[in-house]
């Protein structure tokens, strides 16, 4: 896992009047290293949906797709990962129950990350790097140098490390070093931005991140 | 003479046959890997832990496939060059054959009848959801009812539901059994928590545990179900191995409940 870790929330796409299928397909172009759906308000039929809608446009791309929270509709609708945070069902459940899921774990503190990665999960995230406004009730900002911690801790158990929090296409120089991938949401879809400005915008972080981008339709 | 000659050749070769097929189903009897009592023996249920969480999902994947025991393994990437690795060519091409598939989990056999099938999400018009990830087949001649447990972050729930007489659905949580065992024995009639219930069905039944998470009742088990004036039910379950269960719940309309079907996709 190397590069843009890009999430659809269907929270700031509403706000927008944004379709998040036409959304993704837009994300999808630049071949992410993952896409998650983060659809925290929406009800399990919907996410389901929206899910399967998403399974065949990331599968023909080779894109992972990624449930956020979710580990049963994760598995109904067949996606390739779970990302779950520290008051979701705990890894070892989740992986006992559908083990065809590769899970992901969001960890905010040493500590945590510790245990996390304690079971081999496919990758873990750390943060909020910087502070978001995308997340209610975030986590305390453990800042560049608590990445960079994070990372060397993750590198030493050779699990992939995703940076999440308030990444921004400037902020990325200062960060690229401290992870595998970086996820964003808001800064792909800057104010007045278009679903072409969403691509390239994407397509920019990748190449930020020193990944070429191997772009086409999805 | 000649008559009785070929009536006698007759006799013998047909005495021959009868005794040679009695012969061959028995052989064949005793080289099948174990009916229903050897099955049983090979079931997890005495081993601890991992191994038994392993082995509990296997019981569910159908044997015959191989996508069924690729199923099982943490991450499909690592399946597959766990494969290449010790095969030649073939397994090879099955294995990349693998990757560009979806990412599903093995087709399970669905339990005809019941309104909701392992791997099955639950949800209620009051919001509350449940994951069917494991659950206990209670069958005389054939499954009669399903206690499915569904692993939650905060509290664990448990779903009953029963094919017959009618379409039936108790949503339930874990209780104390020795609130409603009377002797070591279901009573007929019980009050908890300040409501009386009466017992419907005391049944004698043959657990058999399904996916993940289910709880241990042994080979046999007695069901008691109980049922409250309105729409409160207990549920009890004593196995023969001296472990009993207890459920409290409600008893659900069909119309305040919705089942996202699985399907193949998932356990």
């Amino acid at each position: 896992m190397k590069g843009l870790y890009a999430i659809v929330d269907t929270t700031l796409l509403a706000r927008r009047g944004t379709d998040p299928i036409e959304y993704a397909r837009a994300l999808i172009e630049a071949r992410p290293a993952a896409l998650q759906l983060r659809a925290k308000e929406l009800p399990a039929r919907e996410i389901l949906f929206m899910l399967r809608a998403l399974g065949p446009m990331c599968r023909q791309a080779g894109v992972p797709l990624v449930a956020n929270d979710r580990a049963d509709l994760a598995a109904l609708a067949g996606c390739q990962a779970v990302h779950i945070g520290q008051e979701d069902l705990p890894y070892e459940l989740v992986h006992r129950i559908a083990p065809q899921l590769a899970v992901g774990v969001s960890t905010h503190s040493l500590p945590q990350l510790e245990r996390a990665l304690a079971p081999r999960p496919r990758y873990v995230a750390y943060g909020p790097v910087f502070e978001t406004s995308t997340k209610v009730n975030a986590d305390p900002v453990v800042g560049v140098e608590g990445l960079a911690r994070a990372s060397a801790v993750a590198r030493a158990h050779g699990t992939p490390l995703v940076a999440i929090g308030g990444i921004t296409l400037e902020r990325v120089p200062t960060i690229a070093a401290h992870a595998d991938a970086f996820a964003v949401i808001g800064d792909l879809y800057p104010e007045g931005a278009t679903l072409r400005d969403v691509s390239e915008r994407a397509c920019a972080f990748q190449v930020a991140l020193g990944v070429v981008p191997r772009r086409g339709a999805a | 003479m000649s008559l009785i000659l070929a009536g006698l050749v007759l006799a013998g070769t047909s005495g021959a046959l009868v005794v040679g097929r009695w012969w061959a189903k028995r052989r064949g009897e005793a080289d099948k890997p174990g009916a229903d009592e050897g099955g049983r023996k090979d079931a997890p249920a005495e081993d601890p832990d991992e191994a038994r969480a392993r082995a509990e999902v296997e019981a569910e994947v159908p044997r015959p496939s191989d996508d069924a025991s690729s199923s099982n393994t943490p991450a499909p990437d690592a399946a597959a060059s766990a494969t290449a690795a010790t095969a030649p060519a073939t397994r090879a091409a099955e294995a990349a054959k693998r990757r560009a598939r979806p990412v599903t989990a093995a087709p399970r056999v669905p339990l005809d009848g019941f309104v909701c099938q392992l791997g099955d999400v639950l949800i209620r018009l009051t919001g509350e959801e449940a994951w069917l990830a494991g659950g206990v087949v209670l069958s005389e001649e054939v499954p009669v009812a399903i206690l499915f447990v569904a692993p939650d972050a905060d509290r664990d729930c448990a779903v009953y539901v029963r094919a017959r007489p009618r379409e039936t659905l108790f949503w339930l949580e874990p209780l104390d059994p020795s609130a409603i065992l009377v002797g070591g024995e279901p009573p007929s009639s019980v009050e908890h928590g300040g409501v009386r219930f009466d017992r419907e069905r005391r049944l004698p039944l043959r657990p058999r545990r399904i996916g993940v998470g289910a709880p241990d009742v042994g080979d046999a088990v007695v069901v008691a179900e109980y049922a409250s004036a309105g729409a409160e039910r207990l549920l009890l379950l004593k196995a023969n191995s001296g472990v009993v269960r207890a459920y409290r719940g409600l008893e659900l309309e069909r119309s305040s409940y919705e089942v996202i079907a699985s399907g193949d996709a998932t356990l």
